[in-house]
């Protein structure tokens, strides 16, 4: 998997559109070849509470278990796999532990292991699992969000890829709002099978520096990003603490 | 995707001839199955065991409810199923090839013997060779099948979901499942239209490392039947990609029906046990 970089830009006000921002200050400073596009979809499901109270006796972890989300990843450019990533997440300090369903998790979660990711094909079997899940696994998955990126744009700037795109949460088909812009920076530079992922988060650092657009969330290192699958881990990330 | 499903016994001494009935039937080569089935129970405590919090004010009883009706449902088992023949090494996967020849066609010794030699064939898989990540495992789920109400034979909701990468134990203990017993599937497959016709019978692994490993080996020379009298199940299936599709399940009930007929006298084929085919935790 090659090095990636992701930034998140969200939408102030009504009236911004940072995707528009993010691309004119693309073809500003830098001079992209377009090279098609991209698409995103991303379910995700909140653990429900377990029932066992922890542990009273001796504190076995420092910070007390957060809630687990369940994240369905498909990105067109990473098919014909799509990602079915759990992680567990551990709470902030001021929040009680086994927070309930109707409070909104406003505060990160901050996630210490690395999330455990399979991959099930693209298409017609990942629809039947989003389905199983949402049918018969009530009891332990809730639904929470979905959100995707329809008309993404990606382009190539010398070593480097660039995926732009809308990020829209709801229902598709129906009103749609549009939450922000996310962009994925990809280094090709490298060899085809190095993953060098500190050497690339510098360059990719630096090209987003370059930009000088201000305001972004930035994901790059995420635990277990060496384990395999990083990029798929930055996504899940970068995805899971939204609205 | 739903399942319709017919079942059919035979006893062991009858085995030879029923397969060779079938292999006229569909007209093909029996394929020799072997599956090893790893099954998997959610650690969550069912809803009934659920303490009911009594008082409170009405807004959070109202928001407890409302959690407690999400959470009323019903939790499932579920399974990890992998083809073990697909990852016998070169030289064992021949010997399989022989008996699929052998066992289409002319009358064979005694049935021990032939389990016996292809007992042999399936043994001494290289460990070190096998690791969980290179085998291709499927996430299998199966609902309760539904009422009988018009339809004379099984059906019931099914999912395969097919794990392409990463390990799928890891997977299932971050669902919050835990394995808890192992079986192996043997057996003869057979397609015939739409109907995946399966001949076969479970065993179950003999000692206790096995038990709890995750590998896909087998050791079938000592792994004991289920069902001590050696008795053969014989399932007719016919899947339908969409269940709410009155018409697509009506062509499958009458495929299935179709086949009864052609086995009658053969073996007769009945629908299941619904609440057998329960895969609900209680």
């Amino acid at each position: 998997m090659p090095v990636t970089g992701l930034f998140f830009l969200p939408n102030q006000g009504a009236d911004s559109n940072p995707t528009q921002d993010i691309l004119n200050r693309l073809t500003a400073h830098y001079s992209p070849t377009p090279a098609g596009s991209w698409t995103l979809s991303h379910r995700l499901f909140k653990g429900t509470p377990s029932s066992t109270p922890a542990p009273i006796n001796g504190p076995e972890k420092s910070k007390p278990p957060g809630p687990r989300y369940l994240q369905i990843l498909s990105l067109s450019h990473h098919s014909p796999k799509t990602y079915v990533a759990i992680t567990a997440t551990h709470a902030p300090s001021q929040t009680r532990v086994g927070t309930p369903a109707s409070s909104n998790i406003s505060a990160e979660a901050i996630s210490g292991e690395p999330a455990t990711i399979i991959s099930i094909p693209q298409g017609a079997s990942s629809e039947e699992f989003i389905q199983l899940i949402l049918l018969k696994f009530g009891p332990l998955w809730q639904a929470r969000q979905m959100l995707n990126v329809k008309e993404g744009l990606a382009f190539e700037i010398g070593d480097f890829r660039v995926r732009l795109g809308e990020v829209k949460q709801g229902v598709g088909g129906g009103a749609q709002t549009g939450r922000g812009a996310l962009c994925e920076v990809e280094w090709v530079g490298g060899e085809a099978d190095e993953e060098d992922w500190e050497g690339g988060g510098a360059l990719i650092a630096g090209f987003w520096e370059g930009l000088g657009i201000r305001g972004a969330r930035k994901v790059f290192d995420v635990p277990g990003l060496t384990e395999g699958e990083g990029s798929a881990r930055q996504w899940c990330e970068i995805l899971r603490v939204r609205g | 995707m739903h399942e319709l499903l017919l079942f059919g016994q035979i006893p062991a001494s009858r085995h030879d001839q029923v397969l060779n009935i079938l292999a006229g039937v569909a007209a093909m080569q029996p394929v020799p199955i072997l599956e090893k089935h790893l099954v998997f129970k959610p650690n969550k405590l069912s809803s009934s065991t659920r303490p009911v919090q009594v008082g409170g004010a009405q807004d959070i009883q109202k928001t407890q409810q409302a959690l407690l009706a999400q959470t009323q449902g019903d939790l499932f088992y579920m399974q990890l199923v992998t083809d073990v023949a697909e990852t016998l090494p070169k030289p064992l996967a021949e010997e399989s090839m022989e008996m699929k020849v052998i066992g289409s066609g002319n009358c064979l010794p005694s049935e021990t013997e032939q389990h016996g030699s292809m007992a042999s064939s399936f043994t001494g898989a290289n460990p070190t060779d096998e690791t969980v990540n290179s085998e291709k495992w499927i996430l299998q789920f199966r609902d309760l099948p539904e009422v009988a109400r018009q339809r004379p034979v099984t059906s019931r909701l099914m999912a395969d979901t097919p794990i392409t990468s990463g390990s799928p134990m890891d997977f299932m203990s971050a669902l919050d499942y835990t394995h808890t017993s192992t079986y192996a599937l043997s057996g003869h497959r057979f397609t015939h239209l739409s109907t995946s016709l399966l001949l076969y019978r479970l065993l179950l692994p003999s000692n206790r490392t096995e038990q709890a490993s995750h590998l896909s080996k087998i050791d079938i020379s000592h792994a004991h039947l289920l069902d001590p009298s050696g008795m053969y199940i014989l399932q007719a299936a016919v899947r339908v990609q969409d269940g709410s599709k009155v018409e697509a399940m009506t062509k499958g009930v009458n495929e299935l029906l179709g086949l009864k007929e052609t086995l009658k006298g053969v073996v007769e084929m009945e629908p299941g046990e619904r609440l057998a085919l329960d895969t609900r935790v209680r």
